[in-house]
């Protein structure tokens, strides 16, 4: 394997970590790269110095300062791309079926006929 | 300089000046019209696609100072507590507003004569119910019929759905009595797409209008309106972004370009015959701003409510606290705006900037327990005249093609704190009663400026007002002005539907009297 290669890989592996870390999906969400090919966010990132970082070792996020620099840096970017990603999307439907599963539709011209309305306040 | 001519010139294409162009376009003259900013693909901005929350924080932002694009020009609100929200481009602001599309109230056409206070209109909601109605045809409004808050509303199309919290909060208002009614809403469902269409004035009014002749020019910003030694209007001086000056001549010229644009090309347009500036013979150009101070209170739930979706700018509304009422301490009032809550970007935005968010294991804990889960409410108080609150131009700060950029002083009335202060203590009733958990409110909330009124007010008078009841300006008889800077009141609702209303009474206007107008005869009645 070429060092280029190896590199490469490390720094895929190591950004897939970050990623998965920051957003790691529950019981509805996926976890980032389930949702958005880890590729999106290196061409994203397009030969920033965080990504030749990332090529040099296994990155420890238990260090604080690796933490914030990670969030720093991706912070709002991956926001978007995942929110944005069908997978995610697909998600946040099936959570709100669920979630809406036992709440009850209300017929709103029954509601406004409850409303005992009488007070003359408009002048039309 | 290039020579150009047309018959009527219109500078600006939102809302009143896209309903007006459609409304002369069947006259047999050739009608311009001039928009400094650029026509822009639908599918950029649609509001349905899932990228609407990014476009929010992009070049769709709503602040100008914000956004910084090259059709934009620089707004200083330093000395206001509120700043300026608009969108410079063919259809103009409507690009990106919510589709909220209330009338104004009889009342709010006379507010002096029946509270004193604010100005009285020279025509009233009566008046105007002709063209409020031709303008729904044209725009489709959704809504419901028999809100005792309005004259009857006929024609509007099935009101929109308002949605888990609008039914939870229908509740609430109905335990307290309040009144309440589903919104106006200038948005059309479709089975097709399941959601709503929301028109902007380019297909509401634009399109038809170039299909009749119309001709559109984007990118081609107008610096100053010329006059003859008569007070006649001639022409004006407009800048393509190519930086080609043009000068355009024209029998009647039509300003559209919004309470804060239309003063400032006014403004622009002084000379040695005008040093206030153009039509300013009074004074009053310029001053009496209005904005509608908007109070935001905000409901936290225990359980998803789905409030992320539905209406984009209001499910229901509540004018229970709409007209004067002496024991309240204040003159005139507010309407309550049920709204919708963020998407999951901009509620991420929002919780990281109240440090409530973080990446990690709890993220999506974070996330859910606000994401759908709250309850927006809006007060939008009705705001009164001000000489003191006004637009100057600021000739520090200038846009792409050199002409100087706008500086507004703007303080909030006593009247309108007591307004606004009673207003979200009644929306914190209102939550409570409808088992929030937590509230959390503030106002006058900051970006917000949206609903720019007085600056250009209508009065009997030239000594004391810029223009006649028809937008016609006092001192150049064949300049009108037909967007909001005419208005003399603010009213407590959004003004997109009376805009429109107003722009096509005064097209009317113009068509019924072209041939004098043409003549430079301008004696009419």
């Amino acid at each position: 394997m070429s060092s280029k290669l190896s590199k490469y890989l490390l720094m895929k592996k190591n950004l897939k970590l970050i990623l998965n870390t920051m957003i790691p999906g529950d019981n509805y969400m996926p976890c980032f790269t389930k949702a958005v090919k880890v590729e999106k966010i290196i061409k994203r990132l397009n030969n920033d110095k965080f990504l030749d970082n990332l090529k040099k070792r296994e990155i420890n996020l238990s260090k604080k300062k690796n933490w914030d620099n990670c969030v720093k840096i991706l912070g709002s970017d991956i926001i978007e791309i995942y929110f944005t990603s069908n997978s995610a999307i697909k998600s946040l439907k099936l959570k709100k079926r669920d979630d809406l599963k036992n709440v009850k539709k209300e017929n709103m011209i029954k509601l406004l006929k409850e409303v005992k309305y009488k007070k003359k306040i408009f002048r039309n | 300089m290039v020579n150009e001519k047309t018959d009527i010139l219109i500078i600006g294409t939102g809302a009143s000046g896209a309903a007006s162009a459609w409304n002369l376009s069947k006259l047999n003259l050739k009608i311009t019209c001039l928009e400094q900013g650029p026509l822009i693909n639908k599918k950029k901005y649609s509001f349905n696609s899932i990228n609407r929350e990014i476009n929010k924080l992009n070049d769709f932002n709503p602040d100008p100072n914000y956004r910084k694009l090259h059709s934009d020009y620089p707004i200083n609100s330093d000395n206001s507590p509120i700043s300026i929200a608009n969108y410079n481009a063919v259809g103009g602001s409507t690009l990106i507003y919510s589709g909220h599309y209330p009338r104004f109230h009889p009342s709010d056409f006379y507010t002096k004569k029946i509270d004193n206070i604010g100005s009285n209109w020279l025509f009233n909601y009566y008046d105007l119910e002709k063209y409020y109605n031709l303008n729904d045809k044209m725009v489709g409004v959704s809504g419901l019929t028999g809100d005792p808050a309005y004259p009857k509303i006929k024609n509007l199309l099935p009101p929109l759905n308002i949605g888990y919290s609008g039914e939870l909060l229908a509740k609430a208002f109905n335990k307290l009595g309040w009144h309440w009614w589903p919104s106006y809403s200038a948005i059309k469902k479709s089975k097709k797409l399941k959601k709503g269409i929301r028109p902007t004035a380019v297909e509401m009014y634009l399109n038809k209008a170039i299909k009749n002749g119309v001709i559109v020019k984007p990118n081609s910003r107008v610096l100053k309106i010329k006059v003859s030694s008569k007070n006649i209007a001639t022409g004006v001086i407009y800048l393509e972004k190519n930086k080609k000056k043009i000068f355009l001549e024209a029998s009647i010229i039509l300003l559209a370009a919004n309470g804060i644009g239309t003063p400032r090309i006014l403004l622009n347009s002084s000379s040695k015959r005008y040093p206030k500036g153009l039509a300013n013979s009074s004074g009053q150009l310029g001053k009496n701003l209005m904005l509608h101070p908007l109070g935001y209170i905000e409901g936290h739930f225990k359980k998803f409510l789905a409030t992320n979706e539905g209406a984009e700018g209001c499910a229901l509304y509540s004018h229970e606290f709409y007209e004067t009422n002496k024991k309240r301490g204040f003159k005139r009032g507010y309407t309550i705006q049920l709204l919708k809550s963020t998407g999951p970007i901009e509620s991420f935005h929002y919780l990281k900037k109240f440090k409530k968010i973080n990446f990690g294991n709890s993220f999506f804990k974070n996330l859910f327990d606000y994401y759908g889960c709250t309850i927006p409410l809006a007060v939008i108080c009705e705001d009164t005249a001000n000489k003191n609150n006004c637009i100057q131009l600021d000739y520090k700060n200038k846009d792409s093609s050199g002409m100087p950029g706008i500086k507004i002083n703007y303080k909030l009335s006593k009247n309108t704190k007591k307004m606004l202060s009673h207003g979200i203590k009644q929306c914190k009733k209102l939550l409570k009663t409808a088992g929030a958990k937590e509230i959390f409110a503030f106002g006058p909330v900051r970006n917000t400026g949206w609903h720019l009124t007085g600056t250009a007010k209508m009065g009997r008078s030239k000594r004391n007002s810029v223009v006649n009841k028809f937008g016609q300006c006092h001192d150049v008889k064949n300049l009108f002005i037909i967007d909001s800077s005419i208005f003399p009141s603010s009213s407590g609702v959004n003004i997109a539907s009376t805009v429109q209303a107003v722009s096509l009474m005064i097209s009317d206007y113009i068509k019924k009297n072209l041939t004098k107008l043409k003549k430079n005869e301008f004696k009419i009645k």
